[in-house]
């Protein structure tokens, strides 16, 4: 009632005692005494002079004693006004502009006692929503939960419809899996909306998390302070921040915060590692920490199994489990680790999806076919590669002549290698990029078919394409025993542990016949690394590596067959072959393990499946139907989604053209550092926001519970207005008395004498 | 014979009244031995031998000294006065409140029967005029001792009744009595005054001395009411429910003024008034009018 309350709101029903004076009023008009009456005539005059004055007097008094009996009620019900209440005197604030900022993230699931911080946060916000309807309904709210930064909800007219309609979906809130970008939501709430040079106030409810109240080195106020400057409402007094901690005392929770493979590739019959981290965040050790591990497959098959216990974690230390698993068949898989459970159970579990495969696939892009089949210039390789014999590579090379380039698709190879490829065509170099690009892996070697301009046109493009550097004239060994051999690696790279040691025997055996002049240019090439030279003048380099988006471009300046070196031919060439594939291959968990809120988007060729596609959500049972669309700057249209809030494992089922579903899993996990519950040190967030220039805003902190009343505390306390409503009663009394007095006063007659003459 | 006429209610009445203008007789004015009135002639008539209670202006110092006895002077028609009773039979006199002693009709009744015992007694003529909205009946004037009873029985008998009007009744009576001679109004006036008080100086022009008695009930002069009543009017006037206490105020106001302007009226004319409280018991008002009366005559003597 814009200020106005009644903290007895249900005695007003006295206020109907106001039918007593009027039914009394009635009654006695019903019954009256009966005179017969010969002075008729004077009584008919008073009574048509009286007539008005009479009913307005008898008016007057029913009114007083109704109002009367109306200030009793009030008077009972006891009204209080809010200092917001006076607004419609002159200088009181006439319409304030309130923003709420709800953290909703991860951390305001922690339970302490019976209830969770984000039900205390809920609560409190029903209550201000409620009081702002009450007491100052022309003030605008705008509420913007920290997962959706992009969709304010504004109510215009708090104690409207839609008031209700966002109580009633208040209710059905939970925290989820997003973080709290402070200095995002107020920039998306204010930034939106100009100043109108009223008073703004902005509450954020949250549970006052170190990490997302202060950052690093006081990032979090400096851009907090930024956002509230751009919006510009810092002048004196416009703006006041208040912070409602409902977070909990207690800190102290178990959380897995990653999983990390230490194998690369996952293949099916071979063991694949990963390493679990649980943090205790807590103050003191735990032992005896249950943990397991939930298996399913693409069918969604698997299960559930304990794992050890981990013996303990020290207060604010992690624990590591290595866990080791061997997965039968190829296919899509997801692990998912999980602790036994605590007070914050959103970090308990975390998600890792990846591909198991029966063999890498490895395309070899042959220049020119020999005449006896390990004279091709690729032959060398796919022998070492998948050497003869029953023992398996876990590679299955497929040679590829350059004629028939044109019929393959490179997104169904783990990786691809160029031997004495002339040139590779123009129109095609856009998608070696993407392959690349997306994390697959590209070797080259040369050999004299290599087409240099080519080279340099269409993979090394002056540094902005694959081909780690630009390729110089060809040099040919003066004799035969002048012919270089490779020199000692610098540093650990995987291809060159063949070659470590002091007295490595393979380095010296492996000579060079022919080479091209090439040197790395830094300014051109700052993203390539030399990691073998030739023993020569020049120190030429012999392997080079670039990395090219999520995946790399090997550069061997030699060929992989004899004709350039007596590489092909040396023992170390078949580990420095497989360890190649190996390394070009992209992980098994590529592309398949997002953050929570990041959106999901699979490119989808037209040409081998149909645009529509399934997607099951954690926990749902119902698969949701998605289309590809264009993308604008992406070469293939894009499966998206973008509400990927929930943690867990997501199934994501494509049809292909031909026939068949293509099913991949994708995992999906919470924000890690959700799980540190180490309250934020407030005045060092107020202490920001003034380093940042940011004295004139009110900015302050109170602590959220069950009783918190956020109205009162940004707008004063109510003051009950009992006694002024007595001091009217009782002049109305003293009015209507006096009035029913007059009403009825008798005058003592004046007769004049009884005789004269 | 006349009697057995009589219902058992007039009967009464007639009893009633009687014993009143008895008892006021023997009570108030019992010392009234004479007639409050005097004959209006100055010319000497004749002598008679003093008795106890004549003034002693009328004394006839001459004939003392001659005789050493006593005689007054008798003006010519001192001993025909002609008293005519006017009296109010409207339905509005039959209004008695708590207080009153009887209806204003019963109090103007007695005054009338008394004052008529006391002129009858002297042989002095009396007459009964009884009018509501009109003249109703007409007595002729007599000295006769019957007169006086007649004179009761007529008041005794009278309906009150009659419509809220104007009636016209001094104005023709001052025109059809022969002689000058005293005219009693015994009446509530409830009725235009100003149609009265012309009557009544038409009275005074033609030579006769006129008395009002103004009859009302103390409720009519207080008006006490308090709860809501419902006044029906006499005299076909209309009803009004009402608030008294709201109408007390401008009720009285009226009244006053009404009375204000009778009185007036009444001194202008050079009439007596006689305001009647019905409480108040009509002996003591006769009395205490008829002792007014002769101090007046002694300041005028």
């Amino acid at each position: 009632m814009g200020g106005w309350s009644l903290l007895n709101s249900p005695l007003l029903w006295a206020a109907g005692l106001i039918a007593v004076p009027i039914l009394i009023h009635l009654f006695n008009r019903r019954q009256f005494k009966v005179v017969r009456w010969g002075a008729m005539d004077f009584l008919l005059q008073a009574s048509k002079e009286n007539k008005r004055k009479v009913k307005i007097q008898h008016l007057l008094v029913l009114l007083l004693r109704c109002l009367a009996i109306i200030l009793l009620a009030l008077l009972l019900a006891r009204p209080a006004i809010s200092s917001a209440g006076l607004g419609f005197l002159p200088g009181v604030e006439d319409q304030v502009e309130r923003i709420v900022i709800l953290d909703d993230s991860g951390s305001l699931a922690y339970r302490s006692g019976r209830t969770t911080a984000f039900s205390r946060s809920k609560r409190i916000l029903k209550r201000f929503v409620e009081d702002l309807a009450r007491e100052r309904p022309r003030d605008s709210l705008v509420v913007i939960r920290a997962s959706t930064p992009n969709q304010p909800e504004r109510l215009e007219a708090p104690g409207s419809e839609e008031t209700q309609r966002f109580l009633e979906r208040l209710a059905t809130y939970e925290p989820g899996s997003s973080s709290l970008d402070l200095p995002r939501l107020i920039e998306s709430v204010l930034g939106d909306t100009p100043p109108a040079g009223k008073k703004t106030v902005v509450y954020v409810i949250s549970d006052m998390r170190r990490r997302d109240w202060q950052g690093n080195e006081g990032e979090i106020p400096r851009r907090v302070a930024e956002a509230l400057r751009a919006s510009g409402r810092t002048a004196d007094g416009q703006l006041r921040f208040l912070g409602v901690d409902t977070g909990g005392e207690g800190t102290r929770n178990l959380g897995i915060v990653g999983i990390e493979p230490v194998d690369k590739l996952a293949m099916a019959g071979l063991p694949y590692e990963v390493r679990v981290r649980i943090r205790n965040y807590g103050q003191a050790d735990v032992a005896q920490v249950p943990i397991y591990l939930e298996t399913r497959d693409a069918t969604g098959s698997g299960g559930r199994v304990p794992l050890p216990p981990i013996a303990s974690i020290k207060a604010g230390a992690e624990a590591v489990v290595v866990h080791r698993t061997t997965f039968l068949s190829a296919g899509p898989q997801a692990l998912s680790f999980q602790l036994g459970g605590d007070s914050l159970p959103l970090d308990d579990s975390r998600h890792l999806a990846l591909r198991v495969q029966e063999e890498l696939q490895a395309l070899l892009v042959e220049g020119e076919r020999g005449e006896t089949p390990l004279s091709g210039d690729a032959a060398l390789l796919a022998l070492a590669l998948a050497p003869p014999g029953d023992a398996l590579s876990g590679v299955e090379p497929r040679i590829v002549p350059e004629a028939d380039l044109a019929g393959e698709d490179l997104d169904t190879y783990d990786s691809i290698v160029l031997c004495n490829l002339k040139a590779w065509p123009s129109d095609r170099r856009a998608e070696l990029e993407r392959f690349v690009r997306q994390g697959g892996g590209l070797a080259i070697f040369l050999g004299s078919r290599v087409d240099a301009r080519n080279y340099q046109s269409v993979l090394y493009r002056d540094g902005e394409g694959l081909l780690p550097v630009s390729l110089g004239d060809e040099v040919e060994a003066e004799a035969e025993d002048k012919r270089p051999s490779l020199a000692p690696p610098e540093g650990n790279h995987p291809l060159t542990a063949i070659f470590g040691g002091e007295r490595n025997p393979f380095l010296s055996r492996v000579r060079a016949n022919r080479w091209r002049q090439i040197s790395v240019d830094p300014a051109k090439d700052p993203l390539t690394t030399t990691i073998m030279k030739l023993q020569d003048e020049a120190q030429t380099p012999i392997l080079l590596e670039k990395s090219f988006g999520k995946g790399r471009v090997l550069l061997f300046n030699t060929s992989a067959n004899n004709a350039w070196s007596s590489w092909p031919r040396n023992p170390s060439w078949p580990i420095v072959a497989q360890d190649l594939v190996r390394l070009l291959a992209p992980p098994a968990h590529r592309g398949l393990v997002l953050a929570c809120n990041e959106p999901l988007q699979v490119p989808l060729d037209p040409g081998r499946f149909e645009t529509q596609a399934k997607l099951q959500l954690p926990g749902d049972r119902q698969a949701r139907e998605l289309f590809a669309a264009p993308v604008e700057g992406a070469p293939l249209p894009q499966i998206r989604f973008m509400d990927t809030s929930k943690a867990g494992v997501y199934r994501l089922s494509t049809r292909l053209r031909k026939g068949g579903d293509v099913v991949s899993l994708l995992a999906a996990n919470l924000d890690a550092s959700e799980g540190d519950l180490t309250p934020a040190q407030t005045p060092a967030f107020i202490g920001g926001l003034e380093s940042a220039g940011l004295e004139s805003v009110q900015a302050s902190f109170v602590s959220g519970d069950d009783q918190t009343e956020l109205l009162r505390v940004t707008d004063g306390t109510r003051a009950e207005l009992w006694r002024l409503i007595l001091r009217i009663m009782v002049v109305v009394l003293l009015i209507e008395q006096v009035l029913a007095w007059f009403a009825a006063h008798h005058l003592p007659p004046r007769r004049s004498p009884e005789v004269s003459s | 014979m006349a009697r057995d006429l009589l219902s058992p209610e007039v009967r009464e009445r007639i009893a009633r009244l009687d014993v009143m203008a008895q008892g006021l007789v023997e009570g108030p004015i019992s010392g009234q031995h004479k007639s409050p009135f005097q004959g209006f002639s100055v010319e000497f008539a004749q002598h008679r031998e003093y008795t106890w209670g004549d003034e002693l202006r009328h004394i006839d110092w001459k004939v003392f000294a001659r005789t050493d006895r006593y005689f007054v002077k008798q003006y010519e028609e001192e001993t025909n006065l002609a008293a005519t009773f006017v009296v109010d039979a409207s339905e509005s006199m039959a209004y008695q409140g708590e207080r009153a002693h009887c209806s204003k009709y019963e109090v103007a009744a007695t005054l009338t029967a008394g004052l008529s015992f006391l002129l009858t007694r002297r042989q002095d003529t009396c007459g009964l005029v009884l009018f509501d909205d009109t003249v109703r009946l007409r007595t002729p004037h007599s000295a006769h001792p019957a007169q006086l009873r007649l004179m009761v029985k007529t008041l005794a008998e009278a309906e009150l009744l009659g419509e809220h009007g104007q009636p016209n009744v001094l104005g023709p009576l001052a025109e059809e009595l022969p002689r000058r001679g005293v005219v009693v109004i015994a009446s509530d006036l409830f009725f235009e005054p100003e149609a009265f008080l012309e009557g009544l100086r038409h009275l005074r022009h033609r030579g006769h001395e006129v008395i009002c008695f103004h009859t009302l009930d103390p409720d009519e002069l207080d008006f006490p009411f308090d709860e809501t009543t419902r006044f029906e009017g006499l005299e076909g006037l209309p009803h009004l429910l009402a608030e008294p206490r709201s109408l007390r105020a401008g009720y009285l106001e009226a009244l006053r003024a009404f009375q204000a302007k009778v009185q007036e009226g009444c001194q202008r004319a050079g009439a007596d008034y006689v305001l009647v409280d019905t409480s108040v018991h009509p002996g003591q008002t006769l009395a205490r009018y008829l002792n007014l009366r002769k101090q007046r005559s002694h300041r005028r003597g």
